[in-house]
């Protein structure tokens, strides 16, 4: 009860500022968007491509508006560059309750909030854009959920290299520009050649855009199911242990009025 | 048994020498020159429950740094620190209930909320029962006379009305100990003025300790009856104000306003003595000889007003750093 009612006073905080959620849901709508018209003139030659027919690319780039905007955590602009480089980590130092946790609560209300944008997007433009109804299952939900903590806990880790790095800009564009190409948020992964979509499944970034979407396409077994929720765990673990490692040198050399 | 105890704290910070113009800049890129910089070098000092005590010094004397590895917010360098029987820096959360810092400049409100709600927050955070924040919440924002402002958005509020909600915010666990950084800092003389009674009421009712950073000495003249001062990382003074204004101002002021004009002349005798006007003069007069000269000067002179004064606190230190140097 505690952790919901910290959870819904941060819930008031953003929505208080009602443009902020819809803006940022403008910019994450167009990119599949576009990529849904490039990829019908693909398709005016052939009618499927790496096993997708045009009917699943639509479905997967839809998919991805609420995906995006849900599952890919932003918290890197608050833990790199407001709290650690300016200083603002001071306001949680001193309080008995975990900064990471306080951080997730913080991101979370912004996520969902995307969420049901996404969402209402999705319906919305499901009436213009044949698509296949989306396969909602309980291991689709429990993917889902370590789809976006994954995604929270990689973006909280590389965050803190602003300890030691005074510019963070260069390592956070790079780390984006990554991700979307290995998340599977340009096109997706069994689309790359063989030996790129076998690196692309072993990383992290896979986990959460690309596999969640298939699953909700329906393009995995159950057996495949169990194997993305036992990489995922991994994966969660790895940048948990990874983030500690890093917090506990970094918080050394954390001065307190900005690195 | 103290509350607070630092032993040989010392905490440096290291960053590189640049040399100056754009061939400085390209050989930065190659080869750089670390500098380490002593922010607080070999500090001592305990403190007692109860205490309200003032930190003072220049800029960059080590005072934030102090407070800061005091609140376990930066890791010292060397030297123990124990705060209610803690090592601050391994922040455990009995520890964190048990403190708060106040810094002027940073805030922990949310901006598009009502103070309220940021209330509550800390409220879940620290744990407190319901009937024990509303009682605290109640009497605080009685104290602080913000009754009214508790619905309004943080941003809507002035800097005195924002200053005196944080301070809210940061009391809400009733901490045991307090460190006070900069808190009048930005706010008029009026305000100022709430939130030294404020604190000293706080002093008091709770019997919290308390340590406190200003550049205004009349925050400290007011509150504080222990002073710690501090310059470039090292303990300069610890003890009671009184007798560092005794030590570095051997002298008081006396104010006469004549009911005629009178002469510089006149007065030289008994001090260092300043005109201000026709019929008016200050004396700088020495602490032990006060008495006799008032009453000589009474005895002698048509005086219509009269009084005696302790030197600004200012003085004392700028008369306490020139001695130091």
């Amino acid at each position: 009860m505690r952790y919901l009612r910290i959870l819904t006073l941060h819930f008031e905080d953003v929505l208080q500022v009602r443009s902020r959620a819809f803006v940022y849901f403008i910019i994450n709508i167009i990119n599949p968007l576009m990529l849904i018209l490039f990829w019908q003139g693909a398709f005016a030659k052939q009618s499927t491509i790496s096993g997708f027919s045009q009917t699943q690319i639509n479905s997967y780039y839809l998919l991805l508006i609420i995906l995006n905007t849900t599952l890919i955590s932003h918290i890197e602009e608050k833990i790199a560059k407001s709290d650690i480089r300016s200083g603002e980590l001071v306001r949680y130092l001193t309080r008995p309750f975990p900064y990471l946790l306080l951080s997730f609560f913080e991101e979370l209300p912004h996520r969902l909030i995307q969420g049901l944008y996404g969402i209402a997007a999705y319906m919305l433009l499901s009436y213009f854009i044949a698509i296949p109804p989306v396969v909602i299952s309980s291991a689709s939900v429990l993917i889902i959920i370590l789809a976006y903590l994954l995604s929270f806990i990689i973006q909280a880790t590389i965050s803190l290299i602003a300890f030691w790095i005074i510019d963070m800009n260069g390592i956070l564009n790079t780390w984006e520009v990554v991700r979307m190409i290995l998340s599977g948020m340009m096109i997706p992964l069994s689309f790359l050649p063989l030996w790129m979509s076998s690196i692309a499944y072993t990383l992290p970034f896979a986990y959460f855009i690309y596999f969640p979407a298939i699953t909700l396409l329906g393009n995995t077994t159950s057996h495949m199911q169990l194997w993305i929720i036992v990489m995922q765990v991994l994966w969660i673990a790895i940048f948990g242990c990874t983030y500690k490692l890093l917090w506990y040198f970094g918080i050394r050399k954390f001065s307190g009025v900005g690195q | 048994m103290s509350i607070i105890s630092v032993e040989h704290l010392t905490k440096t910070f290291s960053s590189y020498k640049k040399a100056p113009g754009i061939a400085g800049s390209f050989k930065s890129l190659f080869s750089r020159e670390y500098v380490t910089k002593y922010a607080v070098n070999d500090v001592s000092f305990s403190i007692e429950k109860g205490e309200l005590i003032g930190f003072i010094g220049p800029n960059g004397a080590g005072k934030t740094t102090t407070l800061k590895c005091l609140s376990g917010l930066i890791y010292p360098t060397s030297g123990k620190v124990s705060v209610a029987g803690y090592k601050p820096f391994d922040r455990k959360t009995q520890f964190l209930k048990k403190i708060s810092l106040v810094m002027g400049q940073k805030n922990q409100l949310w901006m598009d909320l009502p103070p309220y709600e940021s209330f509550l927050l800390n409220k879940e955070i620290y744990e407190v029962e319901t009937s024990r924040f509303e009682n605290i919440i109640k009497e605080l924002t009685e104290l602080l006379d913000v009754v009214d402002i508790m619905h309004v958005q943080v941003r809507k509020l002035s800097l005195g009305q924002r200053m005196k909600c944080e301070l809210i915010n940061q009391l809400i666990h009733s901490p045991e100990i307090l460190f006070l950084d900069e808190p009048t800092i930005g706010l008029d003389v009026v305000m100022q003025q709430n939130l030294r009674d404020f604190i000293k009421e706080y002093n008091a009712k709770y019997e919290s300790t308390i340590l406190l950073t200003s550049h205004y000495m009349e925050d400290v003249k007011k509150l504080c009856k222990r002073i710690i001062f501090i310059d470039q990382g090292k303990i300069m003074y610890d003890g009671k104000l009184a007798t560092l204004v005794q030590k570095y101002s051997p002298h008081k002021i006396l104010t006469f306003t004549f009911n005629t004009p009178i002469t510089l002349e006149a007065f030289m005798q008994f001090g260092e003595a300043k005109k201000i006007g026709n019929s008016k003069i200050e004396l700088l007069v020495n602490r032990e000889k006060t008495n006799h000269v008032a009453a000589h000067i009474l005895d002698k002179f048509d005086v219509d007003e009269f009084t005696v004064e302790e030197p600004s606190i200012e003085d004392v230190v700028r008369e306490f750093f020139t001695a130091s140097v």
